[in-house]
């Protein structure tokens, strides 16, 4: 009976990926030890690390050391992180920025292209050609694709259901790009993707939960939670004020070069008045004291740190990122905006929490791999 | 075996030799072999028969050359250059990392706080990337971005000595070199020294790419694999022969190499 069948799939494939989560954490390294943590029965372990072996994820070792009754060494397993490769691709600002990892998060391949346009057939196929970019690069088999998008994802049946800087709605991308290669591909939103990353691959673990507040476009939120059990994120951008005008229209670059333009005619700035401003110049602007540059500054910090108020009241993370373009303005920045929080937060809730800034460009597409990775083997590349 | 015809304007040259091995290897692995062409000029049209697809190496032909290729419809791969207009593919080494990690070694654990940058030819991709990064570096670290921070080397020792030498004479104050080769890092070094200046007591020097040559002057360096590059250059032409169609750019990792020119490595 067809619903017997995808029972036993799927019971399989949740064991399957039971025994590769307990190597690859290193809680088990032989069959003995697996059968012990798992509860399943010897025989049934034997055949799902056969299985595991014959598809190359896991590999027999060398013996370990006997048990105490003295019996037989055990033959130890590993898990083989070169086994396939895994592609994330996100959307950074004007251009598709994409990564091939191995199972362990590492990457081995970057590819990047440029997009103009908003419809979704002027931007897929410049989508492919990056995804295309690095199929040519694999050395391993494909095993899945990650996507982060800067919009509001149904997880349950991976939709995108609404990315208000394209306008698109109701997308079906997950399967769309499912179809094309023919593996599994899973569509995230790029800030929760950007907080799976910064939890997963930060050089010391962030202890508590994590929040990432990501201003480029457009604003979005991602949460992990402390033991990371809970994830999730989606676009913020689109919600108003008390003055009806979205944080997007507030935050969003557009609106930022047009408030430069007139900060910088207003007080006669050089930093603002730039043809090709960048966050960098408003940066150096503070830095060197420029009334212009600070006033927007200011203004930049006003609506983020609402952001970040809402975020500790509600979810009460001990740490809180800004990433996404804005990051560029750096510390000095967030110093700002911690200073203002002390007027809408209590002092102890600010005290415990530690803020971060990270500017690296590719920590959604990094994230979108780790997210495949998650979905498809059930490991999570963290720490 | 099927050919893939590798454009050059130098094919001894350190960079060209690493890619065309690079690609060498990867091609014989796939039952594709690559024939070098060798070209001095840029606005000549190279002989294309039988060609399954081409690798132009750093600005080997000119962009009008490159548009009448992609016109002929022959699979195309760019190495460390990109067409202004076309989507033709193409193979990098991440400048714009290279040029910020050794901004922020020298400005965060060197104490450098006036740099200048010897850049190479203004008209190579490569050189524009490195150059437009170190603008953008000078204000991340609010570095004054007067005319003098940048000197012509154009990717030479010769033509990077007499820059150097132009500079000192104007007294213009600076306590490290920033060179977008490692070949002007280490002309540099010798230029300051010969000149009695201190390396690194008061000027720290880095440069961008790595050798022999350059572990054998202590230059402090951000390394890319080249022969990587010409490697990932030929899977990446090999899967448009095959009909993959590709846009955009690889881009290849540097890594901080730390060495005695920038002042701040402890000797074992």
């Amino acid at each position: 009976m067809p619903t017997q069948k995808a029972t036993r799939s799927q019971v399989r494939l949740y064991n399957q990926q039971l025994v590769l989560r307990l190597v690859y954490s290193g809680e088990a390294d032989n069959r003995a030890a697996l059968a012990q943590k798992s509860g399943l029965t010897k025989p049934a372990i034997s055949n799902l690390v056969a299985e595991l072996i014959e598809e190359g994820l896991l590999e027999e070792g060398g013996f370990g050391e006997s048990t105490e009754s003295g019996g037989k060494r055990p033959r130890l397993l590993k898990f083989v992180s070169e086994a396939r490769q895994v592609i994330g691709v996100s959307i950074n600002y004007d251009q598709f920025i994409g990564v091939m990892t191995n199972l362990d998060g590492q990457i081995i391949a970057q590819h990047r292209s440029e997009f103009t346009g908003t419809e979704f057939d002027d931007v897929y196929p410049v989508l492919l050609d990056v995804i295309n970019g690095l199929v040519a690069q694999l050395s391993a088999p494909l095993l899945c694709i990650g996507m982060g998008v800067p919009g509001v994802v149904d997880n349950n049946d991976r939709m995108v259901a609404y990315v208000p800087r394209f306008g698109w709605r109701n997308l079906p991308l997950s399967q769309i790009l499912g179809d094309h290669y023919g593996v599994s591909s899973y569509v995230a939103n790029d800030s929760h993707l950007a907080s799976m990353a910064l939890f997963a691959f930060a050089d010391e673990p962030p202890r508590g939960g994590l929040a990432t507040v990501i201003v480029s476009q457009t604003v979005g939120v991602g949460i992990v939670s402390g033991n990371a059990s809970v994830q999730y994120g989606s676009e913020i951008g689109y919600l108003r004020g008390r003055d009806m005008s979205t944080l997007d229209e507030r935050l969003g670059w557009n609106r930022v070069r047009q408030r430069a333009g007139e900060l910088g005619v207003e007080y006669g700035s050089v930093y603002l008045q730039q043809e090709k401003l960048s966050y960098l110049h408003i940066r150096q602007g503070v830095e060197n004291g420029d009334a212009g540059t600070i006033h927007l500054q200011n203004e930049l910090a006003e609506n983020v740190v609402e952001i970040f108020a809402w975020i500790i009241a509600l979810v009460r993370p001990q740490n809180i990122a800004l990433s996404g373009k804005i990051a560029d303005l750096g510390d000095q920045f967030l110093d700002v905006i911690v200073d203002k929080l002390s007027g809408l937060v209590m002092p102890r809730l600010i005290e415990e929490t530690s803020f971060l800034v990270d500017d690296s460009p590719d920590l959604m597409s990094v994230g979108a791999a780790a997210n495949a990775i998650q979905q498809e083997l059930g490991l999570a590349t963290a720490n | 075996m099927r050919a893939i015809k590798a454009i050059t304007n130098d094919k001894t040259g350190i960079f060209q030799e690493a890619v065309l091995d690079g690609l060498h290897t990867t091609a014989q692995q796939t039952d594709f072999q690559v024939e070098v062409l060798t070209t001095d000029n840029v606005n000549a049209d190279p002989p294309l028969d039988d060609t399954k697809g081409v690798v132009v190496i750093a600005n080997a032909v000119s962009n009008d050359v490159l548009s009448r290729i992609y016109k002929m419809e022959i699979p195309i791969t760019l190495v460390s250059h990109r067409h202004p207009e076309l989507p033709i593919p193409a193979v990098m080494s991440d400048n714009a990392q290279g040029i910020r990690t050794l901004m922020a070694h020298l400005i965060r654990q060197c104490g450098r706080s006036s740099p200048v940058f010897i850049r190479g030819i203004p008209e190579q991709q490569d050189s524009q990337e490195r150059e437009r990064a170190f603008r953008q570096e000078l204000l991340r670290h609010n570095i004054a971005s007067e005319a003098s921070r940048i000197i012509d080397g154009r990717f030479s020792s010769e033509a990077a000595v007499v820059a150097i030498q132009k500079l000192l004479a104007a007294g213009f104050p600076f306590d490290c070199l920033i060179a977008a080769d490692y070949v002007m890092g280490i002309a540099a070094q010798d230029t300051l020294q010969s000149a009695g200046i201190s390396v690194p007591g008061e000027v720290s020097i880095v440069g961008y790419g790595d050798d022999r040559a350059a572990k054998k002057a202590g230059l402090t360096t951000v390394s890319a694999n080249i022969r990587e590059l010409g490697q990932r250059a030929a899977r990446q032409i090999i899967s448009q022969i095959n009909g993959l169609h590709i846009s955009g750019t690889t881009t290849i990792n540097v890594e901080l190499i730390i060495r005695d020119s920038c002042g701040c490595h402890e000797p074992l």
